[in-house]
């Protein structure tokens, strides 16, 4: 007979197979829907946010909005095969309580999926004062410890489920307790009469207590003011941190009730077929209603004491409980040097955790190490090495525990030892002399020194004094400094950038050198003009513009002339007075090399000042 | 002037703002030094201490007043401070032979768990390296790193026919600069974080109150690196990767 358990395993092994042979062709997607679109004030309503393409995909952060309360419900997952083709998806669902008339926009929602963000479209909720339709007449709230609402629409009417016929306890055997203390706590949920599955661990406030994890619930049958009840336990520990009162809870729980249809012909189980099992069957025969549920127990006023200061051991360091010690000491006889395992072993009922090193008064004759600790079930066990140091010691020194004890209420001191052990010197090995070798055959043997051991002498000069708390690295000028380099390279880069395209690009080269041989030939120009040789002179002015035009403009040296000149310069880059003054000089120029006598008639200084004057103003706009 | 006047002029003013701090007239601190080392010879270790401490509270510290101060203590009784001041002497001359030696004596005097720091600074050549240099040295290391990746990268560009190489070359200094310059950082972090456990037996507990469970016990001398600070509370690290709160008086800081 194969097990429900096997049948699902042998199931979902097919699936995965299948899925590794097919692939999945689905897109992925995300979809927000409602379970209704309207409902009115105080009845809940589901949202369920369904991401198409996986599985994993956590679930989405829905902020609060004012007027619902939003409760997370869980996911739900869903594989289907249809045409050999496989899609699967994952379905988180929020149970929302309106408590305010009006439209409530959700969404858009969001999931990120193998780095990819995908995005729902937003859902409107229309809250109303009057009763929507869909829901069942009496689905509100019936007692305040307690909600409920309807998961499927039925249309017949709403179940009992009054405080009489399902209800929450929180339980604590007593409501005063010391720091550390252990309290094991009981939340029970009675049910009577209705099936209850999707049944989630409570949860509770527990600010001042820390806590474990849930012990496996237990089932069981109950009277409870006179009637049976089926009670679902769920039990965990609980210790105080803090001395102060504390309220503990409430408790809530949400589950799904199971209530048979008024035709339906199976009979309601106790809490389906397991406590937390889903219905994987059940919706296949139908005649049952599911309705979701919250209920909460009454809160618990708890007193943390802190520990009496009277009779205060030195050595307490917080273990509560009631405790045992046994100590074992291996081996019981030594040498100097060899180490001695003291096994102390703490056992008995209460907080663990508190439980600390025993307290040994260990002498100067012993060289210890931290004790290493294990812990197995309610045992405790701490190992502790010990090494002589010397023969003269007889015994490992007496071993203290000290706890509270919450049955006595005082504290106790556990105490063993001191434990007998015997010591003896350190043969001498064999070792005890070294060998020096020497050059031929000659050896000298000297015996294993004994060397002293201390701290070395002060030191008589002061050192190297600085300031304290000054260090090199945090001064600013240390890190700017860091900047040089990199400007250095930048500037590096940029020339060699520059360099090489005067070597590459011969107009640019030209384009370049045209002021600087300019320059030259005004401050020759001006020599000659100096010692009044004028031929030279207009030959120097002649052939500097020449040639600054030539490399400016990119024209070769023979084709410069006023007419094409003016024609590379009209436009905005030059205004026509530097049109007019080049002319002027070539003008100036033939006039002086050709005619002996127009030398006379031109103004020297003006046609130098106006070769400068065309220079500069080619030098400053861009061509 | 001349250029090799202006450079030196330039160096003798980067060195006065690169390096400040240095005494320009230590004599006064010299007398007392010697004032601390003469009750020393003679036995007086308190009047020691109080000659050596008063240099450090003008402002002023040198690894060898440390070392002598951490003698001082020892002699007198106390090994928990001579434990700090060796610690604050070698933060100044990490690789002194002289003050690990005492140092491990004393530590060896006072006994107790010897504890291994957990992790990757736990790993003995990194712990070596780690030790061995200041937090100083270590930046001096990395920019010196960083000039020679920029000195390659301009070598590169100037004779491209290296090119390659040098930038092989180049991200090998740049991994290196980046790992020295992490563990540089990390030592920078540490700075007036670390503290030497000076009480007898002080308890670190899981909160910083006095009903607290005491989580475990730091030797006098125990090294432990401060996390956290609240009324009156540290919350400390020792270097097993245990955490939990101490008195902020059971500690000081190195």
């Amino acid at each position: 007979m194969i097990s429900d358990h096997m049948k699902k395993t042998i199931l979902l092994t097919a699936i995965l197979v299948f899925l590794c042979r097919t692939g999945f062709s689905q897109a992925n997607r995300l979809e927000a829907d409602l379970e209704r679109d309207r409902v009115s004030i105080g009845n809940p309503v589901y949202l369920n946010i369904t991401f198409y393409g996986s599985q994993n995909i956590k679930r989405m952060e829905v902020p609060e909005v004012d007027g619902l309360r939003i409760n997370y419900v869980g996911p739900s997952t869903h594989v289907s095969i249809v045409n050999g083709k496989v899609s699967q998806s994952i379905t988180h669902a929020y149970l929302m309580i309106p408590s305010k008339e009006g439209e409530f926009k959700l969404g858009p929602f969001s999931a990120e999926y193998e780095g990819k963000t995908y995005y729902s479209a937003p859902v409107t909720l229309s809250v109303t004062s009057g009763p929507s339709a869909g829901m069942p007449a009496g689905a509100g709230p019936v007692s305040p410890s307690y909600r409920q609402s309807s998961y499927q629409g039925s249309p017949s009417p709403a179940p009992d489920f009054s405080r009489d016929r399902i209800f929450l306890i929180m339980e604590v055997p007593k409501n005063t307790i010391y720091v550390n203390e252990i309290v094991p706590l009981t939340i029970k949920l009675y049910v009577t009469n209705m099936g209850l599955k999707d049944i989630v661990f409570p949860s509770f406030a527990h600010e001042g207590f820390s806590t474990d994890q849930w012990k496996e619930p237990e089932k069981k049958q109950e009277s409870y003011n006179g009637r049976m009840y089926n009670v679902l336990v769920f039990r965990k520990n609980l210790s105080g941190i803090k001395e102060g009162t504390y309220v503990l809870g409430p408790a809530s729980i949400s589950c799904k009730a199971m209530v048979q249809k008024q035709s339906g012909r199976r009979r309601t189980t106790m809490f389906g077929r397991s406590v937390f099992d889903d219905d994987f069957f059940s919706d296949m025969f139908g005649g049952y209603e599911i309705y979701p549920l919250e209920l909460e127990s009454e809160p618990l006023k708890m007193d943390i004491l802190p520990f009496p200061e009277e009779n205060k051991p030195r050595n307490f360091e917080g273990a509560v409980g009631d405790y045992n010690m046994d100590v074992v000491v291996t081996p019981e006889k030594v040498k100097v040097g060899d180490p001695i395992t003291l096994k102390t072993v703490i056992s008995g009922l209460g907080n663990m955790d508190t439980v600390t090193a025993p307290k040994i008064a260990v002498t100067e004759d012993f060289k210890t190490y931290e004790p290493q600790v294990s812990r197995k079930d309610n045992k405790k066990i701490y190992e502790q090495i010990f090494i002589p140091k010397t023969d003269e010691i007889t015994e490992i020194p007496e071993v203290t525990f000290s706890y509270f004890s919450t049955k006595d209420v005082r504290y106790k001191t556990v105490k063993r030892g001191p434990f007998p052990v015997k010591v003896q010197e350190q043969p001498e090995t064999q070792e005890t002399v070294k060998v020096v070798s020497m050059g031929g055959d000659e050896q000298i043997f000297y015996p294993a020194e004994k060397l002293g051991q201390d701290i070395i002498y002060i030191r008589e000069d002061i050192g190297t004094l600085k300031k304290k708390g000054i260090y090199i690295y945090r001064s600013p000028l240390f890190r700017y400094l860091h900047l040089v380099p990199l400007v250095l390279l930048a500037v590096l880069y940029f020339f060699l950038k520059k360099k090489e395209k005067i070597r590459t690009d011969e107009r640019y080269a030209r384009f370049l050198k045209a002021p600087r041989h300019a320059s030259s030939g005004i401050k020759k120009a001006r020599m000659y003009l100096k010692k009044n040789n004028k031929e030279l002179f207009y030959d120097t002015i002649y052939t500097t513009l020449r040639e600054y035009l030539s490399h400016k403009l990119d024209i070769p040296k023979g084709s410069v002339s006023p007419d094409m000149v003016g024609e590379k310069l009209r436009g905005p880059v030059c205004g026509d007075d530097v049109r007019e003054m080049i002319k002027d000089i070539f003008k100036g120029c033939e006039m002086a090399r050709y005619t002996s006598s127009g030398v006379q008639d031109i103004d020297d200084k003006d046609i130098l000042d106006k070769l400068r004057k065309v220079i500069d103003c080619l030098e400053k706009v861009k061509i | 002037m001349t250029v090799k006047n202006i450079l030196a002029s330039g160096i003798f003013i980067l060195t006065i703002f690169a390096f400040p701090g240095v005494p320009a007239y230590a004599d006064g601190y010299e007398q007392t030094f010697l004032r601390g080392n003469e009750a020393y010879m003679k036995g007086d270790y308190g009047n020691a201490v109080k000659n050596y401490e008063s240099i450090i509270d003008r402002g002023t510290e040198s690894a060898n007043i440390y070392f002598n101060l951490g003698n001082a203590y020892f002699r007198s009784g106390e090994p928990e401070k001579a434990i700090l001041n060796y610690e604050r002497a070698l933060r100044i001359h990490p690789g002194d032979a002289e003050i690990l030696a005492n140092y491990k004596f004393v530590k060896s005097s006072i006994g107790g768990p010897v504890l291994r720091r957990r992790g990757i600074w736990g790993w003995k050549p990194l712990k070596r390296y780690y030790d061995s240099f200041t937090v100083d040295d270590l930046f001096f290391i990395s920019s010196g790193l960083y000039l020679t990746a920029i000195f390659m990268v301009a070598f590169g560009i100037f004779f491209r026919k290296f090119m390659f190489r040098m930038t092989v070359v180049t991200l090998l200094i740049s991994g290196l600069l980046l790992c020295n310059t992490v563990i540089a950082a990390h030592k920078a972090m540490e700075i007036g974080k670390k503290a030497v456990v000076i009480a007898q037996d002080a308890k670190s507990r899981y909160g910083p109150f006095d009903s607290a469970t005491v989580f475990f016990n730091l030797v006098r001398g125990a090294e432990v690196v401060i996390l956290q600070e609240k009324d009156g509370w540290f919350k400390v690290k020792r270097p097993d990767g245990k955490e939990g709160w101490v008195k902020s008086g059971s500690l000081e800081i190195i």
